[in-house]
């Protein structure tokens, strides 16, 4: 007892350490914990806007191809005036999906300048008054665009609950 | 500040040095490249005029055309582009390639 009264503020102040050390403890361990919900919160936000984008990106991709089946068709029966309507609205949607997927996208940029130039080459005939022509290479362009639009629009995946986007 | 000549040269510099990806398009006498966000396309005049005439058009990512440079008018320009195209086109068609598995065709009719 008397070694007790001797080193009383001793013990408390002993006391008083372990305190801290358990209490800075817990504060470290709640602030993780904290910190890993806010992380996890991100994460599923992230996801979410990744799906909608997704989804977005896959219906104008669809749009896209459905718009380059149209424009085979029209210069097939020759209906050069309405292709020249579609092939603006179909650049600037290839634009919208390439600023809008997260991947790299080397097809929808190369598919832009090679619509731009059949564009201005059926521009350039209908200024001479002269008919366009429906070559193999017009055709197989056009092909070469729908085939690797149907393959991005395949690759780009909704994620799953909570799962990753998985893209390309 | 770069130009359209800075790009016509270092074009060329790059397609001498096997650099550069030429492309055909669905026009025969153009050829395209692509460079980031941007592209390059390089065409020959309609057909049956003389002296041909050659276009350097720089594209931007919507594929609208930013900058452009005609052989229309004589300048010194002239040979670059049209030295531009003629090389591009090879590049393009894979001739070089093509002229080598013909010779070696020849050669193996002997």
């Amino acid at each position: 007892m008397d070694w007790l009264g001797n080193n009383w503020d001793s013990l408390l102040s002993a006391l008083g350490l372990a305190a801290t050390v358990i209490g800075l403890f817990i504060v470290f361990r709640t602030a993780r914990g904290a910190q890993k919900a806010a992380d996890a919160s991100r994460v599923a936000a992230q996801e979410t806007e990744q799906a909608i984008s997704n989804v977005l990106s896959i219906v104008d991709l669809e749009r896209a191809i459905a718009m380059v089946q149209r424009l085979k068709q029209l210069h097939i029966n020759k209906n050069w005036e309405v292709s020249l309507e579609l092939y603006q609205p179909l650049r600037v949607m290839l634009t919208n999906i390439n600023d809008r997927v997260t991947i790299d996208t080397p097809s929808i940029r190369e598919a832009i300048p090679q619509i731009r130039v059949i564009e201005e080459s059926i521009g350039r005939a209908m200024a001479r008054n002269a008919e366009p022509t429906v070559s193999p290479n017009l055709i197989r362009t056009l092909n070469n665009i729908q085939a690797d639009l149907e393959q991005l629009a395949s690759s780009v995946r909704i994620p799953r609950h909570g799962g990753q986007a998985h893209n390309g | 500040m770069a130009d359209v000549a800075d790009i016509l040269s270092t074009l060329l510099e790059r397609t001498n040095q096997d650099r550069i990806r030429w492309q055909t398009t669905a026009d025969d006498e153009t050829f395209l490249v692509v460079l980031g966000n941007s592209s390059v396309s390089i065409s020959e005049g309609s057909v049956g005029s003389y002296p041909k005439q050659y276009t350097l058009k720089i594209l931007n990512q919507d594929g609208r055309e930013i900058e452009r440079m005609d052989s229309v008018q004589p300048s010194p320009y002239d040979y670059l582009l049209s030295d531009l195209y003629l090389k591009a086109r090879r590049v393009a068609l894979g001739v070089d390639s093509q002229l080598d598995t013909l010779l070696q065709e020849l050669e193996s009719e002997e």
